[in-house]
């Protein structure tokens, strides 16, 4: 586990962008049945998902909640020297999509930016790469933004994956400032299961095979540039290695489950929630979901659910658990306070960049 | 209702088949939609009914209808 300390910077505004178009989980009935599709209601607690227009990028949806989180902060763009976009959809293939935001949202020529391609641990590695370069520099202010469109590489007949992944984006502003509670962070990787979660072609190591559908070896038709999960490898991953995580965390810097306010993990599915609620003895209470309104969101997992059910709270500060995890392998959690008032509500979105 | 008619209906529910398919041969390799999705709707489905809650090993496993029963019994349930 590599893990890691910061003090006097913190979290000073979180903010949430959706599609506008909800797609609720029923209207699958036609293409899969009422039996899986009921199954899958049970088991995942999904009921409904968010869809992106066809136009309307990861990076589209990331800015829209950037500048939500600018115009409820009053940031000077000109205070932000970080930029981080964290995202399995970028918009292009060279540059970085950041290029594009960083544009777009009319940041300094001082500014650092790039992107990071994480799904599900995104949001906690942006955190911590947010708060480490913010450590060792000049800069005031970094910004971070989380954004999937998974729908894109996803087979429309993969019963597994096309109801249970959302679109949306999220801004994370993080400053310097002094501030009695550390914030931390803490990691894992593991390499040798990069195929439990793939989508094979489309960039340069595949580059011939053709784009049509193939029948995988679990019965689901589709292309090399398709995502394909290995759904009980995943499962297995996310209820063993991730609360060995957890506890290993919460032994290292002394803290239990009843330190923390609540636990915003990843919204994997709600049976999983409830195999690490049991197996890290945490109560399901502490655990806020937000995946029956809006599914999987990949890296925005951790943020959405941070604004659906935190930003009501009046000048409250929440001291949060938060675990993300999945491609790559790769499994994070972090430990910070939170200000209600730091939190946004959740915006509705379809613009797109049409430059 | 006795506990194998709970299970065998569980079953038959999650993987939309009559009871007289139920058998030594149904298991992940015989049966089409016998996928991560239904495996784990299965096995929430049956710890919901037998209020237990299985080992990660055991979720695992459970890739046939004969194996199950014995991960069902492992936990006090007769079947």
């Amino acid at each position: 586990m590599l893990s890691s300390t910061f003090k006097n910077i913190a979290v000073e505004g979180i903010s949430v962008a959706l599609p506008t178009q909800k797609v609720a989980v029923d209207t699958f009935i036609d293409s899969f049945g009422d039996e899986v599709v009921s199954g899958f209601k049970s088991m995942t607690g999904v009921e409904s998902i968010s869809r992106a227009k066809p136009e309307q990028t990861a990076s589209d949806l990331g800015y829209e909640a950037a500048l939500n989180l600018l115009n409820k902060t009053n940031c000077k763009t000109d205070d932000i020297g970080i930029l981080i976009f964290v995202t399995q959809k970028p918009d292009f293939r060279v540059p970085s999509t950041a290029f594009l935001l960083h544009k777009r949202l009319g940041l300094s020529e001082d500014c650092i930016c790039f992107d990071i391609n994480l799904a599900c641990s995104g949001f906690v590695y942006g955190l911590q790469t947010a708060f480490s370069m913010l450590d060792n520099s000049k800069s005031k202010k970094a910004l971070l933004i989380t954004a999937d469109t998974s729908m894109r590489t996803l087979s429309p007949v993969d019963r597994s994956m096309i109801m249970l992944f959302g679109d949306s984006g999220s801004a994370t502003l993080v400053e310097k400032k002094t501030c009695p509670q550390s914030t931390r962070f803490a990691f894992k990787t593991d390499g040798k299961r990069f195929k439990s979660i793939v989508t094979p072609a489309g960039a340069y190591r595949a580059k011939k095979i053709p784009n049509k559908t193939v029948m995988w070896e679990d019965g689901i038709e589709r292309s090399y540039y398709d995502t394909q999960m290995k759904g009980m490898d995943v499962f297995g991953f996310s209820i063993s290695d991730v609360p060995k995580l957890m506890k290993s965390f919460m032994e290292e810097f002394e803290v239990t489950s009843e330190d923390f306010d609540f636990f915003t993990l990843h919204q994997a599915n709600k049976y999983i929630l409830k195999q690490i609620s049991r197996k890290v003895k945490i109560p399901m209470e502490k655990i806020p979901i937000s995946l029956d309104r809006y599914g999987n969101n990949s890296s925005n997992s951790i943020p959405l659910v941070i604004c659906d059910h935190l930003v009501n709270a009046q000048n409250k500060t929440f001291r949060l658990f938060m675990s993300g995890f999945g491609a790559g392998l790769s499994w994070a959690c972090g430990d910070i306070h939170l200000n209600s008032d730091k939190i946004f509500p959740i915006i509705r979105t379809d613009n797109y960049f049409k430059g | 209702m006795e506990n194998i008619k709970k299970y065998n209906k569980i079953f038959t529910a999650v993987f939309n088949v009559n009871e007289t398919d139920l058998n030594g041969d149904f298991s992940i390799t015989s049966v089409d939609n016998w996928d991560s999705i239904t495996q784990l709707t299965l096995v929430s489905e049956l710890e919901d009914e037998f209020d237990i809650m299985l080992d990660t090993q055991d979720i695992l496993e459970f890739q046939s209808y004969e194996e199950g029963k014995k991960i069902v019994k492992k936990y006090n349930i007769e079947l």
